[in-house]
């Protein structure tokens, strides 16, 4: 189970630990780039662009509870 | 028959249909291929020469009867070693799966078994089709078949070395940022990303659920029109698979070009980022080839690379880690030090980073399809430099951002990487041909009237004096 307390760098703690510091700020400052570099401008009605919708159950033949 | 090696795919079946050539015969020609020169480029994981003779007495057998055959009966074929063949390994190239053997055929494997397909091996793959090339892994990196101090491109390194070193004429590649264009750039070949949702990724190790494409390399567009043709289709068992039926992918071959629309993306190797000057020498004279040959060119606008790039990675990155948390917080001295590299920012996204990413995706590729409502295909760069040397890390990790493959795994569109040339140093050089959505067959198009026009396709490396070891 990954511990989700935040490390300083923003990775979880267990994984900063399982890695070491010095991989874990790497990959920190890395992320924050790449997050501020995002385009936010999203009207508030618009989806997400995620593969499961609801032509995806009726596609699986898989319950909508899933 | 000389140089059975450089057989297109589909030429191969129809002379094996007309009993002219011997699927074991050719199979037996390009194992010894294989054996003489792999060596030096390290493009399979796994080879099973017996099974795959085997395979190819079979399909002999089946020419003899006078059976039905598919359209790539007796063709030998390869898959990226995160493909699944029944009874066949694997790893992904990775410790974390060294041992892991496949209960069942992908249905990408099945289909090309199914058309008459010979699978000759598994090949070699950036670590997770995301960390390479890297010298810590239990087998060495795929190199570059036009000189074997380069790099072949990523991640599906080890499919582009083998079609351009002549190993097969046909292999798989995984795409979720690029990766079957890319190699296909560094190896002279072509390569189809699809529409998403076009080809079944169900049976492949997964790196993005929501960007990976499953997509074939081959050394002609024809061939990799029949390829796609084989392996598209509609899967039940994939969420992200489309119901839209599948055309002939060919259908359009030998058309030209004359009248169609062509919009030209500049801004991406002009402004966004500065290509070298060979690849945009070389990507200028393609467009006027197609300016030649009657087709109408217009320069369009789309959003800036990064604002793409952001987009990919984010998403890319999260839905990596979600399948690599575990692994990574009980494994993580098993990866390769390139690949945790660039897994580990994912660990690091936050939930509204994720959800912000696809919407903002949706809204990418909405806008970018209406192009489509007064084009008939987009041309843009592919790599902003040729190949790099394999060994400069420095160099490997300057290039791999250097390039305009990422928006259209953002925006599912087919995107063809097709040679353009070749640098001064004799390195392939390539652009890319972009469509509209499940309109592969209009990229196929484009890419053959060039291909025709230009010959760049025929040209194959001396592997005596590329691959020596």
């Amino acid at each position: 189970m990954v511990d989700r307390g935040n490390d300083p760098s923003g990775l979880p703690e267990a994984v900063a630990k399982a890695v070491g510091q010095e991989r874990a700020k790497k990959a920190g400052d890395a992320a924050r780039l790449a997050a501020s570099r995002l385009d936010r401008d999203n009207h508030w009605s618009q989806e997400p662009a995620h593969v499961y919708r609801a032509t995806s159950w009726k596609a699986s033949g898989k319950g909508g509870d899933q | 028959m000389s140089e059975m090696h450089w057989l297109e795919a589909g030429e191969a079946a129809r002379l094996i249909a007309a009993k002219k050539l011997s699927p074991v015969e050719l199979t037996q020609a390009l194992l010894a291929r294989i054996e003489k020169y792999d060596v030096g480029l390290n493009a399979f994981l796994t080879l099973r020469p017996e099974q795959s003779l085997a395979d190819a007495k079979a399909a002999e057998d089946a020419v003899m009867r006078g059976d039905d055959l598919g359209p790539l009966h007796g063709v030998p074929f390869a898959l990226k070693d995160i493909i699944d063949a029944e009874g066949w390994p694997t790893t992904a190239h990775s410790r974390l799966l060294a041992d892991n053997v496949a209960s069942a055929d992908a249905p990408v494997t099945a289909k090309l078994r199914a058309a008459g397909g010979i699978l000759m091996g598994k090949l070699s793959t950036h670590e997770f089709a995301l960390g390479g090339p890297s010298f810590d892994l239990p087998w060495p990196p795929a190199r570059n078949a036009w000189g074997r101090d380069y790099s072949p491109g990523g991640s599906s390194s080890g499919s582009g070395a083998a079609v351009a070193a002549g190993f097969v004429p046909i292999a798989l590649g995984s795409d979720t940022g690029g990766s079957v264009r890319n190699p296909a750039s560094m190896n002279g070949l072509l390569g189809m990303k699809a529409t998403y949702g076009r080809v079944s990724r169900r049976g492949v190790v997964p790196l993005s659920f929501s960007l990976d494409h499953v997509g074939p390399l081959t050394r002609t567009t024809a061939d990799n029109a029949l390829a796609l043709s084989v392996i598209a289709g509609h899967d039940p068992q994939d969420p992200g698979s489309a119901e839209e039926l599948v055309s002939d992918m060919g259908g359009q071959l030998g058309r030209g070009v004359k009248g169609l629309k062509i919009g030209v993306i500049r801004h991406f190797y002009t402004k966004d980022l500065i290509a070298g000057p060979e690849t945009t020498a070389a990507l200028e004279a393609a467009i006027k080839v197609l300016e030649d040959l009657g087709a109408e060119i217009r320069e369009i606008e789309t959003r800036p690379l990064a604002q793409y790039a952001a987009c990919n990675r984010v998403i890319l990155l999260s839905e990596a880690c979600a399948i690599h948390e575990k692994w990574i917080t009980e494994r993580a001295e098993d990866y390769g030090a390139l690949l945790l590299g660039r897994l580990l920012p994912g660990m690091a996204y936050s939930g509204v980073d994720y959800v912000q990413a696809t919407r903002t995706r949706a809204r990418y590729a909405a806008e970018f399809n209406e192009n489509f409502n007064s084009l008939d295909a987009v041309v843009t760069v592919n790599n902003m430099e040729p190949a790099f040397l394999i060994e400069d890390f420095e160099a490997g990790e300057k290039h791999y951002p250097r390039q305009a493959r990422t928006p259209f795994n953002v925006t599912g569109n087919p995107a063809v990487a097709v040679p353009t040339g070749f640098s001064s140093s004799g390195l392939p050089l390539s652009m890319q041909i972009v469509t509209g959505q499940f309109d592969e067959a209009m990229g196929y198009r484009v890419a053959a009237a060039y291909e025709a026009a230009t010959g760049w396709t025929s040209k194959h490396p001396d592997l005596d004096v590329t691959a020596a070891v």
